[in-house]
């Protein structure tokens, strides 16, 4: 037993050669199976640390009215979020370093500065709502408004520095109304878990339509009163599910739904408050409206007023005139009377003054009369005052008698009323004489009066004369000044009613406005909350699709590896077993079992599998992945994870080998145990030379020297070997034109799509709302010949095509103005063919990617559907026969004319874009995108050098690809022909020798080995290439990316490259084999046969 | 001077510290047009002799001489050059290539000459015309021998070195391929050597040299020797 065990151990040791080749081919075939099985998962495990290491937000709601801090609040509350952030974003087109990008501008969150960068992908953040953290690269965080940072990617957004200003245009898009500045100084480089790919960042709705750059600023470079654009959202529980897993996607779903489910409050909310808001500054508008009209009703009022005042005062002026002119009137009419009574007085007075002096005279008279008698008695009246006196002497005595008393008192009484008459008597005439007196100056005066009144009446009436007449002047003033006042009354008048009209039409105009700015409130709908899973981030979609290409290229891939494992198997097996087939026949002979000594075999190749298996899959589990995913790097920032074995998929691929192998053995090994030992004990029968098909080709044959015809005999006496051998070569050359072929198809794109298929290398976008001005300083510049030499306009359109089975894509329909000389600068052609499409009348020109796509072909309808804010189709759609498929690799586009496009849409086409080719000359390019946004009617000035650079830039990862494969081939080229030489050696030693012997040359000796390794080595080869069209039509139809369509053809230097490049595998190992093909001595011949 | 001349020849193999002479100041003559028998008992140096004399191996010292020429001063590539134009071998298992029919086999060897016999005349001479387009594997042992033969012969080559021609052959096929061997001698004037442990093969030799351990311990020149076919052992 130890014995045997020994002799296997031996066997090893003696045959390492045949020892390693298994073993090696084993390890090729399944540490390319595991390794490319493992890539996916590998890569799909780095995304998920990355995912988790960043706090990629789990689900992003955006509100099409934006989100207010109760919405972020009411998010929070949902059963199975943990974290929540509102944040800040738009769309802008940003010009940096002279080129134009479409930039998503977030804000930055206020913990970013604080985080911690734990290792390549994982951020540390004491902020549990810090979502999508990013990764700084190179500066600082921005720390002072008007700063930023942007995408550390340099390949695909151009070349920047730090230091570097990013210039937003605040005219297109929402830039306006989002952000507070137009000028950010790039302070940092970062990567951020929303982006991890540089070339699918997602659309947007301005400029090329994809985003090219992102960049985060501080929230206060937004507007203040601008609400939340969108929230990120983690799910508690969810960083613990592997990202691609079903459990992830069902965790999530869940509280995707339960979002959802708070969703309409919210929205009724969001209206609410924004009716609220939005009627509080209608009312406060409206109030100040009311103000305002009051205002200007009073003031019209005024106006009124005062001219109202005014007519008044004009007819008081006219009244006035008017009795001014009766009273001129009367006032002559008075002059006359009073002339005349003047007359009339005078006259009266003259008579009254004689009247008066004849009455004087009568009056004088009888006065003169009075006081000769009143003289009479006034002599008398001494003696009765006499007479008085003694009376009232006597009545003075004291004793007096009664009686005398009363006579006394009598005739005192007597005689006072006798004094008193005479006294009263003169009295009277002096006052008669006074009042006579008096009556005559009474008169007099009188007289005097009325002349004096006369007098004053003739000076009146004279006065009178003359002041009528400065009446009349002073009337005949007023009337002029009333007439002047009159016009200028009807001037007022005339200007009042027009500022009223005025007012009043703006009055009403306001009141519109205010009526339809209610109108619009009244309108506000509801927003629509948008509920999004990663799986609506394009570039983490376009990374998982990624890996599951790798998986469909590691389901076809190594089974080349194992097929040729198993030919090396069998044939080295057989070969082993035919040399120890002595040994067989002794062990049989010992009373070894036949299961016994097979089991020899199949420990042999057991161990030599095994062992290939553990280095095979040790290594290339390890290497594939990281050069695929380094590959992917160029594109993705996806940090690279552990790695780790995948145990099921490990052992699928060794079982898978070293199963191979084994029944291989068993195979090789079956039939010589079958034969008895004595048979084995006997040297095996030669195995005897055959006449082959060649020979009866007479003519050919006769012409061939010996030792072709050997080489022929060979080639087809061993048929395992062939098989091996040219399956083998086969499947290097293969490899090798898979990346030779998947390079040309890359290159292709470029090289094909700008070098033969478009001749413009400028997109100019207007704006569809500038004015008419900058549109003609624009239209200036365009059809300038001096640096556009061609430029055509035509309309585009974005619309989601669908095929007949329910397929869509996204494709941009071109409308050119001037269908003939757009075909100057796109040129369409079938590309089987090469023959030029014209652009139909009828019909739908479209780009065989999108072809194929959708499973069109000319005749078939093609439909179109205009999408939603989502980028979804909806129902309308319009449909249009698909007249030809024309060659093009990068985008979808269906081609129109405006007449086509008009009836199909029923649309005027806008033609806002323009193809042109531009001039070479980097200055002028400069100075023309300049000139062109100067003007303020254009959005986007491409060239498509950046494209192209970017895509170039992007080859590059296919490089390390190629060399993968190019090493594969190379290892598989060796293993089977160092397998072939070294059988064909061993076994045709004696007959090498014996050539020797007859004196060939070391030359002509491997000529007569190697003739018949070269001549299998160029079938396999040619058969290669055949493989290998196939093999890279797979691979490159597996690995296509959206929207762009790879190369198809593989370029006829691959096919010779690939070609030359087996055979310098051959001629390596031709070389590496010759020393031990010289090493074999002579004597040898003189052996007997074992 | 002889056609082949050995002059103290010989064959020192180094087994590790120890050299280990194989052939030792051998010595002999042969003459142009002999038929020459080389015997003795296995391990005494016959297949050694029989390598340098083929130019298969060099002599660590001594001359050998063919036809005037130094052969143990040759290089490699003389010496390819010497097996190729002036040697003609016959193996003991025929060395036939198995791929090539027996008038290709002849071929094999004539094409690579200067001024080969045509194949099929050889092939005739050794009584193998109709067989021309057979097979090794079709042939009998004899047959196969006879093709080896023809291709040796096919080489016109000046020597014919023959190293137990007979060993893997029956008597009566053995005994008829050393006739051919002698008739080819006596016929064509062609020097033949025949190494060979069986003594009685001597009879039929022009000269015979007898080596043993390494020496050449007698050379017996036969002025009337015996034809193969009277020939018993």
């Amino acid at each position: 037993m130890r014995a045997f065990n020994k002799d296997i151990v031996r066997s090893i040791r003696h045959s390492l050669g045949r020892f390693v080749a298994i073993a090696a081919i084993v390890a090729l075939g399944t540490g390319f199976y595991a390794g490319l099985r493992m890539t996916a998962p590998d890569m799909r495990l780095a995304a998920d640390a990355y995912y988790d290491g960043t706090a990629l937000m789990d689900i992003r709601v955006v509100s099409t009215l934006g989100l207010t801090d109760d919405d972020i609040e009411a998010l929070r509350q949902v059963k199975g979020v943990s974290a929540v952030a509102g944040a800040y974003s738009a769309d802008v087109l940003a010009t940096l370093n002279d080129e134009q990008y479409v930039v998503r501008v977030h804000s930055l969150p206020t913990s970013a500065p604080q985080s911690v960068q734990a290792d390549a992908a994982t951020v540390a953040s004491e902020d549990p709502d810090y979502l999508n953290r990013l990764i700084l690269t190179e500066g600082r965080w921005p720390s002072a408004p008007g700063e930023c940072v942007i995408f550390s990617d340099r390949v695909m957004s151009g070349p920047t520095a730090l230091g570097d200003t990013v210039t937003v245009d605040l005219s297109v898009g929402e830039a306006e109304d989002a952000l507070a500045r137009t000028e950010f100084t790039v302070v940092g480089f970062a990567h951020s878990p929303l982006y991890v790919s540089s070339t699918a960042m997602g659309t947007s709705t301005i400029g090329s339509g994809t985003v090219e750059q992102f960049m985060y600023v501080l929230p206060e470079d937004f507007n203040a009163d601008m609400p939340f654009v969108e929230a990120y959202v983690a799910v508690d529980g969810a960083a613990a599910l592997p990202a691609d897993s079903a459990a992830y996607d069902a965790r999530v779903a869940e509280v995707a739904s339960a979002i959802e489910a708070i969703a309409p409050e919210r929205e009724q909310a969001r209206v609410d408050g924004l009716k609220a808001e939005a009627q509080e500054e209608l009312d406060e508008a409206r109030a100040e409206y009311e103000d305002e009209e009051a205002k200007a009703q009073k003031e019209l009022a005024d106006a009124r007023a005062q001219l109202d005042d005014a007519k008044e005062e004009l007819d008081e002026g006219r009244r006035k005139l008017k009795s001014a002119a009766s009273t001129l009137e009367s006032s002559e009419k008075k002059i006359k009377d009073g002339e005349k009574e003047y007359t009339k007085g005078a006259a009266e007075l003259d008579t009254r003054r004689k009247d008066a002096e004849a009455q004087f005279k009568e009056a004088e008279d009888a006065i003169a009369a009075n006081e000769a008698n009143l003289a009479e008695a006034e002599a008398a009246l001494p003696t009765l005052r006499e007479s008085l006196a003694q009376v009232t002497a006597a009545l003075s005595a004291p004793d007096l008698p009664e009686e005398q008393k009363a006579q006394l008192e009598a005739q005192k009484a007597e005689l006072e009323k006798s004094i008193g008459e005479v006294e009263q008597a003169r009295a009277t005439l002096d006052e008669s004489k006074a009042q006579v007196a008096a009556e005559r100056k009474k008169a007099e005066a009188q007289m005097a009066a009325a002349q004096k009144k006369l007098d004053q009446a003739q000076v009146d009436v004279r006065e009178g004369k003359k002041r009528l007449e400065e009446g009349k002047a002073a009337y005949k003033e007023n009337e002029a000044k009333l007439a002047e006042a009159q016009a200028e009354y009807d001037k007022g008048k005339a200007e009042y009613d027009k500022e009223a009209a005025r007012a009043n039409e703006e009055l009403d105009k306001a009141e519109r406005e205010l009526a339809d700015a209610q109108k619009d409130i009244d309108n506000i709908e509801p927003p629509d909350w948008l509920v999004m899973d990663r799986s609506k981030n394009v570039g983490l979609v376009s990374f998982e699709n990624d890996s599951e290409r790798i998986d469909a290229i590691a389901s076809f891939f190594p089974f080349i590896f194992f097929l040729v494992a198993a030919l090396v198997a069998l044939t080295t097996m057989t070969r082993m077993v035919d040399e120890e087939r002595m040994l067989i026949g002794t062990y049989k002979a010992l009373g070894y079992s036949r299961a016994r000594i097979t089991s020899k075999y199949l420990i042999y190749a057991a161990l030599a599998a095994g062992l290939g298996s553990i280095v095979g899959i040790g290594a290339l589990s390890q290497v594939l992945p990281w050069v695929i995913m380094d590959a992917y790097a160029i594109v993705y920032y996806v940090p690279q994870g552990a790695m780790p074995i995948d145990w099921p998929i490990a052992g699928a691929a060794a079982g898978l080998g070293v199963g191979i192998t084994l029944l291989a053995t068993w195979a090789a090994a079956a039939a010589t145990l079958r034969e008895p030992p004595a048979a084995l004990m006997q040297p095996p029968a030669p195995k005897a030379g055959k006449r082959i098909l060649l020979e009866h080709v007479g003519p050919l044959w006769r012409r061939l020297s010996f030792s072709w015809k050997v080489t022929f005999r060979n080639i087809f006496r061993y048929k395992r070997r062939l098989v091996m051998t040219v399956i083998g070569i086969a499947g290097c050359t293969a490899l090798l034109l898979t990346g030779l072929g998947l390079q040309n198809s890359i290159n292709d794109i470029i090289d094909v799509q700008y070098g033969e298929l478009v001749d413009y290398n400028v997109v100019v976008g207007e704006k569809a709302d500038a004015d008419s001005g900058a549109r003609e300083t624009a239209d200036a510049i365009l059809s300038d010949a001096a640096p556009l030499s061609v430029a055509v306009r035509a309309t585009e359109a974005s619309m989601i095509a669908q095929g007949a089975d329910g397929a869509e894509a996204m494709t941009t329909i071109v409308v050119p103005e001037d269908a003939a000389t757009f075909q100057d600068l796109w040129h369409f052609r079938e590309r089987a063919s090469g023959e030029t499409v014209p652009l139909p009348t009828e019909g739908a020109v479209v780009t065989e990617k999108l072809a194929v796509k959708l499973g069109l072909s000319p005749g078939d309808a093609i439909t179109f559907a205009e999408q939603d804010d989502l980028g979804n189709a909806t129902a309308t759609t319009y449909a249009v026969p698909v007249a030809g498929v024309i060659e093009n690799y990068i985008g979808d586009y269906a081609f129109m004319t405006p007449a086509s496009y008009q009836r199909t849409f029923g649309e005027e086409p806008a033609n806002l874009t323009v193809y042109a080719r531009a001039t070479d000359d980097a200055a002028e390019r400069a100075a023309l995108s300049e000139a062109l946004r100067a003007t303020g009617a254009v959005d986007t000035v491409a060239y498509n050098d950046e494209v192209i650079d970017s895509y170039r830039q992007m080859l590059k990862s296919v490089d390390m690809v190629v060399v993968v494969l190019v090493v594969a081939a190379a290892a598989l080229a060796f293993i089977v022909l160092y397998n072939l030489t070294n059988i064909n050696i061993t076994e045709r030693a004696r007959e090498i020798a014996t050539l020797k012997v007859l004196g060939f040359t070391p030359r002509e000796v491997n000529a007569y080995i190697f003739r018949e390794i070269v001549l299998l080595a160029i079938l396999g080869a040619l058969l290669g290439l055949a493989l290998g069209v196939v093999l890279e039509g797979f691979v490159v139809v597996t690995a296509e990316v959206d929207q762009v369509m790879f190369g198809r053809t593989i370029h006829a230097a691959s096919f010779a490259v690939a070609f030359a490049l087996t055979l310098v595998f051959t001629a390596v190992v031709m070389l590496v084999m010759r020393p031990k093909l010289a090493r074999i001595d002579m004597v040898e011949s003189l052996k007997s046969n074992e | 001077m002889a056609f082949v001349e050995f002059r103290d020849v010989s064959k020192i193999y180094q087994m590790g510290e120890v050299p280990v002479a194989a052939v030792r100041d051998m010595s002999f003559d042969i003459e142009r047009g002999e038929f020459v028998v080389i015997v003795g008992p296995s391990g005494a140096g016959k297949t050694t002799l029989l390598n340098m004399l083929g130019g298969m191996d060099t002599a660590t010292s001594g001359t050998i001489m063919l036809d005037g020429d130094r052969v143990s001063a040759y290089n490699k590539k003389q010496l390819t050059r010497y097996r190729r134009y002036d040697i003609g071998f016959v193996f003991q298992f025929y060395n036939l290539v198995q791929n090539l029919t027996a008038r290709e086999n002849v071929e094999l060897a004539s094409q690579i000459c200067r001024d080969p016999l045509p194949a099929d005349e050889v092939l005739a001479a050794v009584g193998l015309a109709d067989r021309a387009r057979n097979f090794p594997g079709q042939l009998s042992g004899g047959e196969q021998q006879r093709v080896a033969i023809a291709r040796a012969l096919a080489k016109n080559p000046k020597l014919l070195l023959c190293d137990e021609p007979t060993g893997a052959l029956d008597y009566e096929t053995g005994k008829a391929i050393l006739k051919l061997l002698q008739d080819t001698c006596r016929q064509t004037g062609r020097t033949v050597v025949v190494v060979t442990h069986n003594s009685a093969f001597t009879a039929i030799a022009n000269r015979v040299i007898h080596v043993r351990e390494g020496s050449v311990a007698a050379v017996e020149v036969n002025p009337a020797p015996q034809s193969a076919e009277v020939l018993e052992w």
